[in-house]
């Protein structure tokens, strides 16, 4: 039992590790990797300055990408490697941002709120809905209304969650004007616990959240299909005989068993919410962490963008160690644990 | 014969016996094997036909096939018969279904927009082949290496697709982008199909394991069938209906993400293809004036419907591995193939 | 049906009372149980037996309207309690049903196995139980805690575990525990040792016998294994093609059973003192519900039968005892199929 959290715990260390691994190799080991860039951009940029290259000048530039990188060129690469894992782990120490010329970390964390914000609004209430859905399907199973959610279901698959967001910008947004199309807050409310604030916050919010909301959606097939097997199960019979409310036997009995199998699924979203994040607050113009990542990648700021690709790792692995190592209390079938792996 | 009876004397009778025997246990078969052309026919009858028929008898199959149908005319023929759009061919922004020239409008240079269609969906075809293929041959070759060698080579194989699991896939593509952006369509569908192999990955090595123990194949390992063998013959097989519905899936996560990338700006305008129009529509168009939306949205249609047919031919393709299914159609096809061939004899 | 009134007239003290009570699916046309009048005695223990798709589960089902969707009930099902008004189960609400079941008839499923939800531990089911029928929680368990010991459970272990910890003959004590723990008067039990082995078969059968004196139950056991069976009831009930075809005491049946397919069952029954050569199985097949013959259900099968048998629906007789079948010639089955069943010595 300890022995499986111990060994799940170690697994997404390990996970973490080959992702720090991968993301020093890019930065530092590629020919013209960002390594190699980095010190080209900066040199030119003294060049045009005017500055000659002389022994001084190497090193001064030496020392501005390791204020940037903390890579110090002179280090061999296993020291380096080293050393930034080092920092990284025990400091969160991803160095310095380029554009921004700010710490990487504070500055990831800060834009990673407004993402979480508006991500788990949306997908919270996407998956509920899907779940309800789901399960009046399944109850209905056949009828009218099954057929029509059916079709839908399938047909919201096949949009992704971008189309969506442009369809409500442009439906919301700009044609009925309800609401704010840019920005994460009302302009010339002071940020705070005010009521002016707050609503302005929710608002701006509030298009990019649908448009995770239809992203959150697709679960419910799968749910539908779950609720209808477990629907068919001897327990569910026995449990009508014990004289059971529907209500009880819907939530405890059919509800709760059917979300097992795809418990996993639904905290592995949260990898699909940072995904789409880039390109949903792209369409809103909402500066949060997608849009760090996307300007980032612009501007080829690479401390920034090799410590977002660690930071929405770390994200998606804390959602799945969460997942494994809570599925035992929901299911008790696999207190030991030991054959289950779900990533 | 009695051989027993008569031992010694007659030596011909016992030469005879001998080559009796000798004819049961090395008689192959008294079906005469037909010839080489009529294999290949009844090859191409149990293998594409009877499937196929299966595919098309499904609603969703019959919509989901006619969709791609469409798709691949308008990337073959649909570009060699129809011209490259031009610019200032019409009024900019003429609304669409208004006239027979210009079906879908026109976009804001006046350029028609269906021929800016047709010409950007060899493109897509090529993102989703490539990157799809990729995907699943990775995902089914790790995770069979995996399955079948176990122990340091499947941790690490395994590690490695966790790992590549836990990259959100757009920001994975986004930071291989900033080191190497493709031109090439096929090349940009294979940067695309190295992020989705990793749910394959770990669900082909878990059905070899689970094969693995299989009481056949104990005995086809006890027999000697070479592991190459069984494992197509087992594991694939036992598969195929998870690797469609991956392949389907794959297919959709890849043109969402090519379409969203070019969208986003991210790789560089090389090829036409539907995201680029996307891209361009939003970057250009003033969306507060519905008379110049239509740009914007006929593209995502296109896509939608692309992957609607994917999705839909991939939940009928599930009805052909169904073996019983497939037994009797392959049979309705023979008892049409005998009709028809009795025909010329009568 | 006119036999169960009198019954009733003849102050036979009755806990259910079935008139003309039919199952059925497909909208009426797969009739899975055909017809049936019984009635039930207070403090019996009644044996239903029959082969499999007989129709014995229907029956068990029917009498707390709790046939499986969509199969559909009709006709009138009475239930007297000891020291309440008569309810019409066939004209219950939900809600009213809600009530009855499991407070005053409980019902264990022939799936036992899996009739626990494998989420809950044992004691939920318990108190969950409680909490839909208004018992308080302290009470309750104290109870459970009793009749569990009567079971030779431990209810601290059993208490605290999952299902999936239990063993097979536990889970289905922990059920008969659960079934028992509001006190019923009426526990009906479904095929409830299928799926034990032998030795715990008899050990639930002996301890649902002490069960039964201590709580003073009717029991109505629907099985396939004369075996058990012949242990337990004090009377049976022979069913075949979905009606009854004999009913008596257990021991007139077993000695001197009158419906020829009575006969056949029983000498088709595997025991150790007979010759396994005079074992033999029923020749033919039940009949399907779709299809059912004509006249008595058994004639195609039957080895007395003529004519008549072909055409006319044989009645429910007695000969003025308690012991009653559905044959035109008792006399000559009793003749022509003789009984080299053994169990009848136990």
């Amino acid at each position: 039992m300890v022995n499986y959290y111990v060994k799940r715990v170690a697994h997404a260390f390990m996970v973490l590790l080959t992702t720090l691994t991968v993301s020093f190799a890019l930065f530092r080991m590629l020919p013209f990797g960002p390594y190699e860039i980095m010190k080209l951009q900066i040199q030119n940029q003294m060049a045009q300055s005017g500055e000659t290259m002389d022994v001084q000048t190497r090193e001064r530039i030496n020392a501005r990408i390791e204020a940037f990188t903390n890579i110090d060129p002179d280090q061999t690469m296993v020291e380096a490697y080293f050393d930034y894992l080092f920092n990284i782990i025990v400091y969160q120490d991803f160095g310095k941002s380029i554009t921004h010329n700010e710490a990487v970390w504070p500055l990831m964390l800060e834009r990673m709120q407004w993402t979480l914000f508006y991500g788990t609004y949306g997908f919270a209430l996407g998956v509920s809905t899907a779940l309800i859905l789901g399960a009046v399907m399944a109850y209905n199973e056949g009828s009218r209304f099954d057929q029509v959610l059916t079709y839908f279901t399938v047909t919201n698959e096949t949009i992704p969650g971008y189309i969506a967001a442009i369809i409500l910008l442009i439906v919301f947004g700009l044609q009925l004007g309800w609401l704010p199309t840019g920005a994460r807050e009302a302009p010339g409310t002071v940020p705070g616990l005010n009521i002016p604030y707050m609503i302005g916050i929710v608002q701006h919010a509030a298009l990019i959240s649908m448009a995770g909301f239809v992203a959150g959606f697709g679960g419910g097939l799968d749910y539908r299909g779950n609720c209808i097997r477990e629907l068919g199960k001897d327990y569910i019979r026995v449990a009508h005989l014990r004289g059971l409310s529907d209500t009880r036997i819907a939530i405890r009995y059919v509800g709760r068993n059917s979300l097992l199998p795809i418990y996993t699924g639904l905290l592995l979203g949260i990898a699909g919410l940072l995904g789409g994040s880039v390109i949903l607050e792209w369409i809103f113009n909402y500066p949060a962490m997608g849009d760090l990542l996307l300007k980032s990648l612009f501007s080829r700021d690479y401390p920034l963008l090799m410590g977002s690709l660690v930071l929405f790792t770390g994200v998606t692995l804390t959602g799945l160690l969460v997942a494994d190592l809570t599925y035992g209390i929901i299911d008790p079938r696999v207190q030991g644990g030991a054959e289950r792996e779900s990533f | 014969m009695s051989r027993s009876e008569d031992p010694v004397t007659d030596g011909g009778q016992s030469r005879e016996a001998a080559r009796s025997a000798e004819d049961i246990f090395n008689r192959v078969s008294d079906i005469e094997r037909p010839p080489r052309s009529q294999q290949l026919l009844e090859g191409v009858r149990n293998r594409v036909l009877a499937p196929l028929k299966i595919l098309i008898t499904d609603p969703r199959g019959a919509v989901g096939v006619a969709i791609l149908a469409f798709n691949v005319a308008m990337a073959t023929l649909g570009v060699w018969f129809f011209p490259q759009p031009s610019s200032l061919a019409a009024e900019p922004y003429t609304p669409p279904f208004q006239s027979l020239e210009y079906p879908l409008g026109t976009a804001s240079l006046g350029q028609e927009i269906h021929l800016q269609i047709i010409h950007a969906t060899p493109a897509m075809l090529k993102f989703v082949i490539s990157g799809g293929i990729v995907a699943t041959l990775l995902g089914v070759t790790i995770g069979v290496t995996a399955g079948y060698k176990g122990g340091v080579i499947d941790y690490v194989l395994m590690l490695i697709s966790d790992t590549w699991m836990s990259i959100p896939a757009l920001v994975l593509i986004l930071i291989i982008s900033s080191f190497w952006s493709p031109r090439d369509p096929y090349l940009v569908g294979l940067m695309l199909g190295i992020n989705f192999w990793g749910g394959l990955a770990r669900m082909t090595r878990s059905e070899v394991l689970s094969v693995r123990e299989s009481n056949k194949v104990e005995a086809a390992r006890v027999m000697g069938l070479p592991t190459r063998y069984i494992i197509r013959k087992y594991v694939i097989k036992n598969l195929m209906p998870y690797i469609t519905v991956n392949l389907a899936n794959n297919s959709r996560q890849i043109i969402f993400a090519a379409v969203g990338l070019y969208f986003l700006g991210v790789l560089p305008y090389t090829s036409a293809n539907w995201g680029v129009m996307m891209d361009q529509a939003y970057n250009n168009s003033n969306l507060t004036n519905m008379g110049q939306v239509h740009w914007l949205i006929i593209p995502m249609v296109m896509m939608i419907l692309l992957t609607l047919g994917i999705i839909l031919t991939a939940q009928a393709a599930d009805k052909m591995f169904n073996v019983r299914l497939l037994a009797r159609e392959q049979a309705d096809e023979d008892e049409g193939a005998t009709a028809t061939a009795t025909i010329p004899g009568n | 049906m006119a036999r169960a009134r009198t019954e009733r007239e003849t102050d036979i003290d009755v806990v259910f009372e079935l008139e003309n009570v039919s199952v059925a699916f497909d909208d009426g046309d797969t009739v899975v149980l055909d017809d049936v009048d019984f009635s039930v005695r207070r403090g019996e223990t009644l044996g239903v037996v029959g082969e499999s798709g007989s129709g014995k589960s229907m029956f068990a089902s029917s009498l707390l309207d709790a046939v499986v969707d969509p199969g559909r009930t009709t006709g009138k099902v009475t239930y007297y309690p000891k020291d309440d008004d008569p309810m019409v189960i066939t004209e219950m609400s939900d809600d009213e049903l809600r009530d009855v079941r499991w407070e005053n008839i409980t019902f264990v499923v022939q799936a036992a196995q899996s009739a626990f939800n494998p989420t809950m531990s044992i004691k939920n089911h318990f108190i969950e139980t409680f909490n839909a029928h208004d018992v308080p929680k302290r009470e309750g368990l104290e109870r459970a805690v009793e009749v569990m010991q009567d079971l030779y459970l431990n209810p601290k272990q059993v208490m605290q575990s999952y299902p999936h910890e239990l063993s097979g003959g536990m889970k289905q004590r922990a059920l008969i525990a659960l079934s028992l723990v509001l006190d019923p008067e009426v526990l009906i039990l479904d095929e409830p040792t299928a799926s034990l082995d032998l030795l715990m078969q008899r050990a639930i059968i002996s301890l649902l016998e002490e069960i039964k004196e201590k709580y003073e139950l009717t029991m109505v056991f629907v099985t396939h294994n004369l075996n058990l069976i012949s242990v337990i009831a004090d009377r049976l009930g022979v069913m075949y093609a979905f009606e009854f075809v004999e009913l008596g005491p257990t021991r007139e049946v077993l000695t001197n059973a009158t419906h020829p397919y009575t006969r056949a069952l029983l000498n088709s029954v595997p025991n150790l003192s007979g010759d396994i050569t005079d074992m033999a199985g029923i020749p033919g097949q039940a009949p399907n519900p779709k299809d059912i013959p004509s006249g008595c259900r058994y004639h195609p099968r039957c080895p007395v039968g003529d004519r008549t048998c072909e055409t006319t629906i044989p009645t429910f007789d007695s000969d003025g005892s308690d012991h009653a079948a559905a044959c035109h010639y008792p006399e000559r089955s009793r003749s022509q199929v003789p009984l080299n069943f053994g169990l009848g010595d136990q």
